[in-house]
């Protein structure tokens, strides 16, 4: 049942909410009629009065993003980030899966506002159905003029691509997005320059979440109070929280920022699977620093209050772990993945990412020793803030949150060579 | 270019504007480690050694090697944050690099085993060589290279000088994490003709050369400047060599010429100072050259100059040094014979270093007034020829050259009446003058073998043995 805050899920469950006549049906496409008429810089003025900030994790405010770009007479790029690839995230798919539309309209807005000429939307490469989506409501408004040359009469021009990884995690970072996008092999760069100086194909270039797009046509149709009527003073507007784990209810989740964590759990997602008690939730996505049950009272699904709390809203992914869940073979599984999707590129996140996968790896083999939990800290300690991209401080974040908060269950599985957990493995694949 | 003032470590220095702050720290005599950084390629920021503290900036540390200078930059490169982040990326390097720097040829000249005494000196805390990575190693990657991977630390200094610097992308990393790993197109060789200056470029023992593999440790090698002879571009290089046998040439750095780089063929050519050498005088008997003594071989040349007459013509080599041509034209106004120069045909040439010119010193040759070909040599002509190393074939219009001048057994040297031991450029100290027009000179590395002898000491010997009123 649609409540009055949901604005980008509104049309979700709908049939053929990915068509372009129930998008039109809603209203669609006029917001970005609207913005055609409005200057640039009003558009770019509006997301940022809006408050809106991005929602692919870093939380910086979109509409500020966008004054980026610098304003000379290169061609300019919109990158759209569909590679979702943080585990736990799964947001972003099902904008394009069910709305595909939304994300095209927020595209001819974020273009007209940055003065772009195309937009490339790069797509996770296993979201084989979303990837269809978006292509068939790319060539829909193409169809209709809402793309391509002169767009709704206004002598502007703007062409939409869409682009599918090939698997790497850390493609979802810009610049590798970029690289990747070039056809490169996809390692991120060293900034300066920065993208909107020399992004893609060398020339100006942002690059923005699919949700932080998508949100753009409601703010630009409704203006930016109508947007900050939900959320907090800082952290306006709503969020797709993504919520997989121990509740009856995994999904996605459109609720205002802000709201209570424990009521998003109880509340929209069932409560907790079995009802079983709560042992602690990954809120933001698997980088994030872990929060254990008590830590989770009267924090709120915000910006602000995630980071009091000692973690970070990221993209929304909250993993919600059930009492019974070995904490030593998830961090096992978390270290094997970023050992896994690390580039290769920097020293310390090459070497250091296998070696915390090694040492995890003994520890769950009943071969670790105390020695090796503080061993793993300072490895995580050495990768923190060393490297061109922020994968070496995912991959050390569940290292140091995890083993601080769960010192005692890690040192006893060390003891008895194996987990007192009912559940000793969070998923099937890993012996 | 204006300037900034910046502070390094509480000093406070004006450096150039634009310099990153790696050069910058480098020219006022601050030395911050690294691996990735290379000045002639392009900056890549992997390596994290270069890690430094740098205020106003963000709160974590900065990599100098891309970041440039500003005005007002206050730059620690010896805190204990600093410190720290380098032992950690030390320790991060060695984590999978194999010890096997007893039979590694880097050793010695390897930024591993550096760094590890200056900057970490900490124990392992791995448990064993059961938890290191294991790659490829002692993979014959070309005609003169082989390739470590278990050493490499993924700099891709070789990857960048193989498509930024030569445009010729032959090697690429494959892989992600720790098993990421430097390798050619399947089975393809690196047959590039710079592919050796991966064994300069390369920090560690990853790449070697075929060429040096297990003859010497770095350590035992005294390193000579000098100019490689090869062509026309003068090409800086190090000879080096341990009791009078030379090992290796390298390229020496010039900015102007070759900066870190030479081609293949310059550089194996150093064989050529040590095979197939002349070492005593021999003179035509019978039909075969027999060895003899200075005198005799001095009294037999200076027999045959007199006996040409009018006829005595010099050719000199284009590789000839400034003061060994300006000798041999002294002797010719002495004794009224025209000199000729010697070039050969022409051989390969890019867009990189190498000219066709094969030759070190045409144009300082040339101006010195010697500009007729060795083809416009008489065919009755008498010929005085003054050789270098690796002669190009001399035009067969000229009649074979009478008295030789040469460092090796060469053809020409075989068909003579006369041949003199000569020293070769790694032996005497001389001048080229490049393409270019620039002048190098070089001293030698090496005592000549045998009994040879530098070309300007033996035309002095001949042209007293010429005046010596006793040779008929």
């Amino acid at each position: 049942m649609a409540e009055e805050y949901h604005i980008l899920t509104k049309n979700w469950g709908k049939p053929d909410s990915h068509k372009m006549a129930t998008y039109l049906e809603s209203g669609g496409y006029e917001a970005a009629k609207k913005a055609l008429g409005m200057e640039p810089g009003d558009v770019c003025q509006t997301v940022l009065d809006a408050g809106l900030r991005g929602r692919g994790g870093a939380g910086f405010p979109t509409g500020r993003k966008w004054t980026f770009m610098p304003k000379d007479d290169r061609p300019r790029y919109l990158c759209v980030n569909a590679d979702e690839g943080e585990p736990g995230t799964f947001k972003d798919r099902d904008i394009m899966r069910f709305d595909p539309h939304m994300l095209v309209e927020g595209i001819i807005i974020a273009c007209w506002g940055m003065q772009a000429c195309a937009a490339y939307v790069y797509i996770r490469g296993e979201f084989v159905e979303p990837a269809q989506r978006v292509q068939d409501a790319i060539d829909e408004a193409y169809a209709k003029g809402f793309l391509g040359e002169d767009i709704f009469g206004k002598g502007y021009k703007l062409d939409v691509y869409t682009h599918l990884g090939a698997g790497a995690y850390v493609c979802g970072e810009e610049t590798a997005l970029i690289n990747s996008l070039e056809g490169k092999k996809g390692q991120p760069r060293i900034r300066p320059p920065f993208p909107p100086q020399r992004g893609a194909f060398d020339m100006p270039t942002t690059v923005n979440n699919v949700e932080s797009i998508a949100a753009t046509p409601f703010i630009i149709a409704n203006g930016p109070e109508a947007y900050k009527k939900w959320g907090t003073e800082k952290s306006a507007g709503t969020k797709l929280f993504c919520v997989s784990g121990h509740v009856k209810k995994p999904g996605v989740y459109e609720i205002p920022l802000g709201t209570p964590m424990m009521e998003l759990i109880d509340k929209h997602c069932g409560g907790m699977l079995d009802d079983m008690k709560l042992k602690a939730v990954i809120p933001g996505g698997s980088s994030t620093p872990i929060l254990r049950a008590e830590e989770c009272e009267g924090v709120n699904m915000d910006y602000e209050s995630i980071a009091a709390a000692g973690s970070m809203l990221g993209s929304g992914a909250m993993i919600v772990i059930g009492e019974g869940t070995c904490m030593v073979t998830t961090l096992d599984v978390l270290t094997h993945f970023y050992a896994h999707e690390s580039c290769g590129q920097c020293t310390p996140c090459r070497e250091g990412t296998g070696w915390m996968a090694q040492i995890t790896g003994r520890i769950v083999k009943g071969e670790g020793s105390v020695e090796d939990l503080d061993l793993l800290i300072s490895i995580a300690t050495n990768m923190s803030g060393n490297t061109i991209c922020p994968l070496a401080d995912a991959a050390a974040g569940p290292v140091k949150s995890f083993i601080p908060k769960f010192r005692d269950e890690f040192e006893t599985y060390i003891r008895e060579r194996s987990s007192r957990n009912e559940r000793p493995y969070p998923v099937k694949w890993r012996k | 270019m204006g300037t900034v003032k910046i502070t390094i470590n509480g000093q406070e220095y004006e450096v150039e504007e634009g310099k990153t702050v790696l050069q910058a720290a480098a020219e006022v005599g601050v030395f911050i480690p690294h691996f990735c950084y290379h000045p002639h390629l392009p900056i890549s920021g992997n390596c994290r050694m270069c890690l430094v503290d740098i205020k106003p900036g963000p709160p974590k540390l900065s990599i100098a090697c891309a970041t440039r200078v500003a005005d007002g930059m206050e730059i620690d490169t010896e805190n204990e944050k600093v410190q720290a982040a380098r032992r950690a990326v030390m320790e991060f390097l060695l984590k999978n690099h194999p010890v096997d720097c007893p039979i590694c040829d880097q050793a010695g000249e390897c930024y591993l085993q550096d760094y590890y005494m200056r900057y970490d000196l900490e124990s392992s805390r791995i448990q064993g060589p059961k938890e290191k990575v294991k790659k490829r190693k002692a993979l014959r990657a070309g005609p003169n290279l082989y390739l470590d991977t278990e050493r490499c630390v993924l700099c891709t200094r070789c990857v960048r000088f193989m498509r930024d610097v030569v445009k010729d992308e032959q090697l690429v990393i494959i892989n992600r994490r720790d098993k990421a790993e430097i390798t050619l197109f399947p089975g393809k060789e690196l047959d590039h003709p710079y592919g050796m200056c991966l064994t300069d470029l390369c920090p560690v023992g990853a790449w070697t050369s075929a060429d040096f593999r297990f003859k010497q440790r770095a350590w035992f090698l005294t390193n000579s400047p000098s100019v490689c002879p090869q062509c026309a571009r003068g090409c800086n290089i190090w000879i080096d060599h341990r009791q009078g046998q030379v090992y290796r040439t390298r390229p020496r750095v010039n900015e102007d010429i070759n900066k870190s780089f030479m081609c293949d063929e310059g550089r194996l050519s150093y064989h050529s100072i040590i095979d197939n050498r002349l070492t005593v005088p021999r003179v035509a008997e019978e039909g075969k050259m027999k060895k003899t003594s200075w005198s005799e071989a001095l009294a037999a040349a200076a027999k045959t100059i007199k006996g040409a007459g009018a006829k005595l013509a010099i050719v000199i080599s284009g590789s000839l040094t400034l003061e060994e041509a300006e000798a041999a034209k002294a002797l010719g106004a002495k004794l009224g014979a025209k000199l000729y120069v010697h070039e050969g045909e022409p051989g390969w040439e890019d867009d990189f270093l190498r000219r066709a010119d094969r030759n070190a010193n045409v144009k300082g040759i040339n101006g010195l007034e010697i500009k007729d070909k060795a083809s416009a040599v008489g065919e009755d002509a008498v010929v005085l020829y003054l050789e270098t190393l690796c002669p190009n074939p001399l035009p067969e219009s000229m009649p074979e050259p009478a008295v030789v001048l040469t460092p090796q057994l060469s053809k020409a040297a075989g068909g003579a009446k006369v041949c003199l031991p000569a020293a070769c450029f790694a032996e005497t100290s001389g001048t080229f003058v490049n393409f270019e027009g620039v002048e190098q000179s070089f001293e030698p590395a090496v005592e000549p073998p045998g009994e040879a002898l530098s070309h300007v000491e033996i035309l002095s010997r001949l042209a007293a043995a010429l005046d010596n009123k006793q040779v008929a």
